[in-house]
C-alpha cells in the first residue's frame, strides 16, 4: 500500500494585520482578491499527492470553517482523504496554553486515525511553493527523523519577525533555533515547516507536554536540536512570512510584478479555493486599467492603477484607485481618490474624496464601513 | 425522493452551422462569455428553478460535455436525493440504435422518466442562452389546466419565418403551428421549451415511436399531432434575453451583447445566477502597457496588448503590441504580440500569429483546424 502521509497546516503563530485580523485568522484572509492565505499549504498538500489534511486552528474558527467548509476544492479523493479542522476547545480562552502542541495533544484521536506513516507540518501565513512529494521522499532517504525547512534571505531586521531563525552544523543539522528579534539583517530562517514520522510527533508531542505546558513545536524542535538528528533543508525561490498589514500590504503590491508572481505560481500546480460563481470581470467604456490583478465579478469605470481587486469590486466612473488592495464586494465611488490604502471586503467609500496612506504605512478601511 | 417535474436536456447535436468549433465538442459544450459553456445556461436554470433531476441527453463527440456535466457538481444538482443523469444512446435487448430525432431521444429514455415518478417534464434545448425561471412556467401550465405549455418569444415579423411560429387565442392556447413560415400568421416564436404533463407526454411518445413516418420531432410531429387531437395546449410568453447561438454570427452577437449594459441577460445580478466549473485560474492581470475598454474579461487572463470590446476567456494571453477588438476569444488562446484582429472568434488553445479582420456579416472564424 502507498505511504499514507498527513499534512497539517499549523494556524498558530503570533503574526497579525491590526485590526484586519481582529475577526479573522491570517488562514482565511484575503490574498490577491481570489485566494485565502490557506489556500497555498492546502495546494501544496492536494498536488503533492497528499490525501488527509487536519488544520491546527488557533482561532477565528467560524472565517476558517467558512472559507475551508467541507474541504472539498482541496480533497482529491473524498473516501481515501481526511479533511478536519482541529480545534483546542478546553484551552481557546488560555492564550498561554493554547499553542500548536496542546492542539495536537487535544487532537490525538485523529492522528491516530488517520495513522500516517510521515507527518508534514506547514504553517498558514508563510507562503512558498513546496513540492512535499519530493520533499517527504528526501527526508526518508536522509534518514534524518525530522527535516525542517528553511530560506537563506537578507532583510531579517524587518520581516521573518518572530519566526525561528535556526542555526545549521557544516552537515546540515539543526543546532539551534532562536526567535528572530531583527538583531542581524541576513540569515538562514526557519519557514515553519518540518517532515517527521508519526511515531517522532507522538515522542515530540510527549516530550513537548512533559517539558513546558507552554511549548510550542519550534521550541520543541529548539529543545531537542542538541539531541536528535533535525536536518536542515534549504527552500528555494519565494517564501514571504504575511505578518503585519504594512507587509500584507507590500508583499500583496510585489504580485503585480511578474517574475515576482512565476516564482510563486508555478505552471502545473494551481492554486485551489473556494468557489463563488462570479462572472466575468467587465470593463466598461472609458475604463483605464494599468498593473493590476482583478478577481471575478468586478465592474470597473474608473481608473485602477499598480492595485489589486477582490471578487465583484466595483470601482465607479472618475474614481482612482492606485498603490491598493481593495477586499471584495467593496464600492468605490464616482471621483473618489484611493492611494496606499488597504479595503478590506464590503466596504463603501462614498462620501471621502481622498483616501490616502503611505507605502510604509498603509491607510484601512475595515470591513462593512461605510466612509 | 419524488419530483414534480423533472427536466430533460437535449443535448445531442452537433451544430453543423458552428464549423470547426464543433468538430470535437457537442455544441452546448461550446465555450461561452469567457467563462461558461453554453450548457451552463439551460442547467443553471434548472438549478435556480428549484429543479433537483435532470437528465442530459447526449450523443455527438459527447466525451468532454459527459465529463463537464459529470455529477451536475457544478450546478449544486448532486446533493441528497438530487439526480443528474447523463442520458446517451444505449443497446437494450431490442437492440441499439441513435436518438432519432427530440422525440426519440426522449422515447428512449422513457425507463429513466418512470423512475423518477414526476408529474411533469420540462424539456429543454442544451444550447440556448437564456434565464429562465421555470417554476413561473409549472404554474403557469397547470393554472390552464394544459396538456403542454411552450414557452414562446416575441420576435420581429420580419424575421418570424426563421422561426417555429405558435398562433394563440386571446387566452394563450394555441390554435396553430407554423414551421419557419414564408407568411407569418404571428409574432410569436416558440423557443424549444415545453412543458408536459408527463402521462400525456408517455402516451404520445409511444404512438410517435410506432408511427413509421414519423420523424420523431417535437416540433414537426409530437405537438402538430397533439393539436389535431384537440390536447390543450398553451403558449407562456417569455421576457427577457433569449439566444439561440446556432451560427458563428449569432454565437459573436450573443457574446457582444453581454457587453452591452442594456442587456436584459445581466450575468452580473445575483438573482439567477450562471453557474460553471472553477478553472482555479490566477486573477487576471492587466499590465502596464496594455489598454482594456469595453470587455469582459475571465480569470487567468493575462493583457499586454490592447482589447476593445470583447470577450477575453481564461488563460488567454494578449501580448504587447496585438490588438484585439469586437472578438470573442476562447480559453488557452494566444494572440501574438503586434497582431491585429477584428470581429473575430478565436477558438480555444489557438495561438494567432497573423491579422484576421472579419466584418459584421462575415465574422472571422480563427480555430485549428482551419
Amino acid at each position: 500500500m502507498a505511504r499514507r502521509i498527513l499534512g497539517l497546516v499549523n494556524c498558530f503563530s503570533n503574526a497579525n494585520f491590526g485590526p484586519m485580523t481582529e475577526h479573522r485568522s491570517i488562514a482565511s484572509t484575503s490574498f490577491l482578491g481570489r485566494y485565502a492565505f490557506i489556500d497555498f499549504p492546502l495546494s501544496n498538500f492536494l498536488n503533492s499527492g497528499i490525501p488527509a489534511i487536519g488544520i491546527l486552528c488557533k482561532n477565528h474558527i467560524r472565517s476558517l470553517s467558512r472559507h475551508v467548509g467541507n474541504g472539498a476544492p482541496w480533497t482529491a479523493n473524498t473516501k481515501i482523504g481526511q479533511f478536519q479542522i482541529l480545534y483546542d476547545e478546553p484551552n481557546i480562552a488560555n492564550p498561554s496554553y493554547n499553542t500548536d502542541v496542546a492542539n495536537l495533544i487535544e487532537n490525538r484521536w485523529f492522528l491516530k486515525a488517520c495513522n500516517p506513516d510521515y507527518v508534514v507540518i506547514t504553517p498558514s501565513s508563510t507562503i512558498f511553493y513546496a513540492d512535499f512529494d519530493r520533499l517527504v521522499e528526501e527526508h526518508i532517504s536522509s534518514g534524518a527523523r525530522i527535516s525542517l525547512l528553511y530560506h537563506h534571505c537578507t532583510g531579517l531586521k524587518h520581516s521573518f519577525i518572530g519566526n525561528r531563525k535556526v542555526y545549521i552544523s557544516d552537515r546540515g543539522k539543526v543546532t539551534k533555533m532562536e526567535i528572530n528579534q531583527g538583531d542581524s539583517d541576513e540569515g538562514d530562517i526557519s519557514l515553519g515547516t518540518i517532515i517527521l514520522d508519526y511515531p517522532m510527533l507522538e515522542s515530540l508531542l510527549d516530550y513537548a507536554s512533559g517539558t513546558s505546558s507552554f511549548f510550542t513545536i519550534a521550541d520543541t524542535l529548539n529543545y531537542i536540536s542538541p539531541s536528535v538528528l533535525v536536518r536542515a533543508v534549504k527552500h528555494e525561490g519565494y517564501a514571504r512570512s504575511f505578518d503585519s498589514l504594512p507587509h500584507y500590504f507590500n508583499y500583496s503590491l510585489e504580485m503585480l510584478n511578474e517574475e515576482v508572481f512565476r516564482t510563486l505560481f508555478q505552471d502545473d500546480w494551481p492554486i485551489y479555493t473556494k468557489s463563488y460563481d462570479t462572472p466575468p470581470v467587465i470593463y466598461k467604456k472609458g475604463a483605464t486599467v494599468s498593473n493590476s490583478s482583478i478577481a471575478n465579478g468586478a465592474i470597473i469605470e474608473g481608473t485602477v492603477i499598480n492595485s489589486i481587486l477582490g471578487r465583484g469590486v466595483k470601482i465607479k466612473k472618475g474614481a482612482v484607485v492606485k498603490n491598493a488592495v481593495i477586499g471584495s464586494d467593496s464600492i468605490i465611488d464616482s471621483n473618489i481618490h484611493i492611494e496606499n490604502a488597504v479595503v478590506d471586503k464590503e466596504v463603501q467609500v462614498l462620501h471621502i474624496a481622498e483616501v490616502k496612506g503611505t507605502i510604509d504605512d498603509p491607510l484601512y478601511i475595515a470591513r462593512g464601513d461605510i466612509v | 425522493m419524488k419530483s414534480e417535474m423533472v427536466a430533460v436536456i437535449l443535448a445531442g447535436g452537433r451544430g453543423t452551422r458552428l464549423q470547426s468549433l464543433t468538430a470535437k465538442i457537442a455544441k452546448p459544450a461550446v465555450f461561452f462569455g469567457g467563462k461558461y459553456r453554453i450548457i451552463d445556461f439551460a442547467l443553471s436554470n434548472v438549478a435556480n428553478s428549484g429543479i433537483s433531476s435532470v437528465g442530459v441527453a447526449t450523443q455527438y463527440e459527447a466525451t468532454v460535455l459527459n465529463t463537464y456535466i459529470g455529477t451536475g457538481r457544478n450546478w449544486g444538482l448532486n446533493g441528497n436525493g438530487a439526480l443528474t443523469s447523463i442520458l446517451p444512446p444505449r443497446e437494450t435487448p431490442k437492440g441499439a440504435s441513435w436518438y432519432l430525432g427530440t422525440a426519440d431521444a426522449i422515447y428512449q429514455n422513457i425507463d429513466w422518466l418512470d423512475k423518477t415518478h414526476c408529474e411533469y417534464v420540462v424539456i429543454l434545448s442544451g444550447d440556448h442562452i437564456y434565464k429562465m425561471d421555470y417554476s413561473e412556467m409549472l404554474a403557469f401550465h397547470k393554472k390552464n389546466a394544459a396538456d403542454v405549455t411552450i414557452a414562446t418569444i416575441k420576435v420581429p415579423m420580419e424575421e418570424a419565418p426563421r422561426f417555429g411560429i405558435v398562433c394563440t387565442d386571446d387566452e394563450d392556447r394555441i390554435t396553430e403551428f407554423q414551421e419557419k413560415p414564408k407568411v407569418p400568421k404571428s409574432d410569436l416564436a416558440s423557443m424549444g421549451i415545453y412543458i408536459f404533463t408527463y402521462s400525456l407526454l408517455r402516451e404520445s411518445l409511444i404512438a410517435d415511436s410506432n408511427n413509421a413516418k414519423s420523424s420523431h420531432d417535437f416540433g414537426k410531429d409530437i405537438l402538430p399531432t397533439l393539436l389535431k387531437a384537440g390536447k390543450r395546449l398553451f403558449s407562456y410568453n417569455f421576457h427577457g434575453y433569449w439566444k439561440d447561438v446556432g451560427t458563428i454570427h449569432s454565437l459573436w452577437e450573443a457574446n457582444m451583447d453581454l457587453l452591452d449594459p442594456d442587456c436584459e441577460l445581466n450575468i452580473f445580478s445575483s438573482k439567477m445566477k450562471i453557474y460553471s466549473a472553477d478553472t482555479y485560474s490566477r486573477p487576471q492581470y492587466i499590465a502596464k502597457i496594455a489598454k482594456v475598454e469595453d470587455s469582459l474579461i475571465n480569470q487567468g487572463a493575462v493583457i499586454r496588448g490592447t482589447c476593445i470590446h470583447s470577450v477575453i476567456s481564461n488563460e488567454v494571453t494578449i501580448e504587447k503590441g496585438a490588438v484585439v477588438k469586437d472578438c470573442l476569444i476562447m480559453p488557452g488562446a494566444t494572440i501574438k504580440a503586434d497582431v491585429k484582429i477584428e470581429k473575430a472568434i478565436v477558438g480555444s488553445s489557438v495561438v494567432v500569429s497573423s491579422d484576421h479582420i472579419g466584418t459584421t456579416d462575415n465574422i472571422a472564424l480563427i480555430n485549428k483546424e482551419d
